[in-house]
């Protein structure tokens, strides 16, 4: 079996988050960008049917700027992806999940694959568009939100479980389709420092952007954002100032009954 | 405004689902007495559905019916949502934050290439038609307002998505306290294991 993994480099989940200049986005400068969660998933599951299918390949592929890219794509490579494909973009375009869609459609019709995974969405933007979109680019069935997902023996078709709001449904699909992942259903392995070491000079084929462009289609993005917000501070704590624990208790009674009126 | 909205339905057991009541909501609030708003309902058994979708306000029903949308892939339902508001296409689609919903706002979009977002919890149309939208991101650590390109453009609806209060601040910093030197080296410490582990102490 071929396999795709589009993988995507979201800031790392503890990242505190700053406004940029322009009030527009998140401020990247000095970010640390990894794997984003959900995609760790596809890969694991890759890796999976990888395991259980003998022949499979893996491909990694991503889309975006310089060196946050490629970083993901080499984790993929350390985690046991086979080879990678960079949609490398310029740094100042500014990218939306359906322009991201088609840059990874020019990429996925340029290798043969049965199974596309990614995961249900990013971290960053948690759109949950990019599944969807791909796969109409593509002309394929998709399927988002995916759990339990297993390949049969001959490798030609899926059985899986997709999460919605009235329960959980059983799926059959046959190949090519692509599967949108659910995190934490599966539980993604750590990369091996040989392997990490060797990811480093693993070689990664690249598509510039100028071939995205002129492969036909709209290349601009159909949104953007104009501002970006962090919720205000929380306001109302406070703070007791205490000597002893007896008076500190006697402070927050006296608070609560007075100011709080919680008790009579 | 003026021109024509429309939103994609789900029902369920022969209701409306509650996603779609809330997004057929902000389509008549957007609407106000100057645009119509058009139901779509695609799916099995949806009659029923159709005239609460008709009672709730909609101006127009449309829907496609057929067992088949029991069991189908979502695409085949952006198939039919695409044939049956070709006609008069819409310049804004709401679709309700559901599982389906959010993957056919992909599916719509792509193939209207039409600026689309999820996960919405308000949106706005100016009186030049722009459609801008607040989403929360970053697992609502932040909001985005965010511009689509139209028409028409898409939009999942979900008030219920609401942003994370913000952290305290400042933040915690934590204090490595020098090993205790009074203790004989290999001496097991008193007290349990749990108790022996914490050295650091919180410091705002």
């Amino acid at each position: 079996m071929e396999i795709l993994v589009a993988v995507k480099p979201v800031p790392e989940p503890d990242t505190r988050l700053r406004v940029s200049s322009d009030g527009r986005r998140f401020d990247s400068e000095g970010v640390k960008f990894v794997l984003a969660g959900y995609d760790e998933s596809a890969v694991e599951q890759a890796l999976l049917l990888k395991e259980s299918i003998a022949g499979s390949k893996i491909r990694a592929v991503s889309v975006g700027p310089a060196p946050r890219t490629e970083e993901v794509l080499r984790a993929a490579i350390a985690l046991g992806c086979d080879a990678a494909t960079w949609v490398e973009t310029p740094a100042d375009l500014a990218l939306d999940p359906l322009l991201i869609a088609r840059a990874l459609s020019v990429a996925a019709r340029k290798t043969s694959f049965d199974l596309l995974l990614l995961g249900k969405q990013a971290g960053d933007d948690e759109s949950g568009i990019v599944p969807g979109a791909l796969a109409e680019y593509l002309g394929l069935p998709e399927f988002n939100y995916v759990l339990d997902l297993h390949a049969a023996a001959d490798g030609k078709s899926l059985t899986f479980q997709r999460a919605t709001e009235a329960g959980t449904e059983s799926w059959d699909s046959p190949l090519p389709c692509v599967i949108g992942l659910q995190q934490a259903w599966n539980d993604p392995r750590t990369a091996k420092l040989p392997n990490i070491l060797k990811s480093r000079k693993a070689a990664i084929d690249k598509i510039a952007w100028s071939e995205i462009t002129s492969a036909g289609g709209d290349a601009a993005a159909r949104s953007q954002s104009t501002k970006f917000q962090l919720p205000a501070p929380r306001t109302g704590a406070k703070m007791i100032e205490y000597k002893t624990p007896e008076e500190a208790a006697q402070k927050l009674v006296q608070l609560l009954k007075e100011e709080a009126k919680v008790f009579p | 405004m003026t021109g024509r909205l429309a939103v994609v339905a789900e029902s369920a057991n022969g209701k409306l689902v509650p996603a779609s009541r809330e997004a057929l909501g902000a389509a008549l609030q957007l609407a106000g007495s100057g645009a119509t708003v058009v139901g779509v309902l695609v799916g099995s058994n949806v009659q029923t559905a159709a005239k609460e979708l008709a009672g709730l306000g909609a101006a127009e029903v449309v829907t496609v019916d057929d067992a088949r949308f029991e069991t189908t892939v979502t695409g085949n339902w952006a198939t039919a949502v695409v044939a049956a508001l070709d006609a008069t296409p819409p310049e804004l689609v709401l679709v309700g934050g559901t599982v389906r919903g959010r993957d056919l706002v992909a599916r719509l979009a792509a193939r209207w290439n039409a600026g689309a977002a999820t996960g919405v919890t308000s949106l706005n149309r100016s009186d030049d038609g722009t459609v801008t939208v607040i989403r929360p991101i970053f697992g609502g650590r932040a909001t985005e307002t965010r511009l689509l390109q139209g028409p028409p453009v898409v939009v999942a609806y979900d008030p219920t998505l609401s942003p994370r209060p913000a952290p305290p601040a400042p933040p915690l910093r934590f204090e490595r306290l020098p090993r205790r030197s009074s203790r004989p080296p290999g001496r097991r410490a008193d007290g349990p294991p749990s108790k022996r582990r914490r050295r650091g102490r919180v410091l705002r």
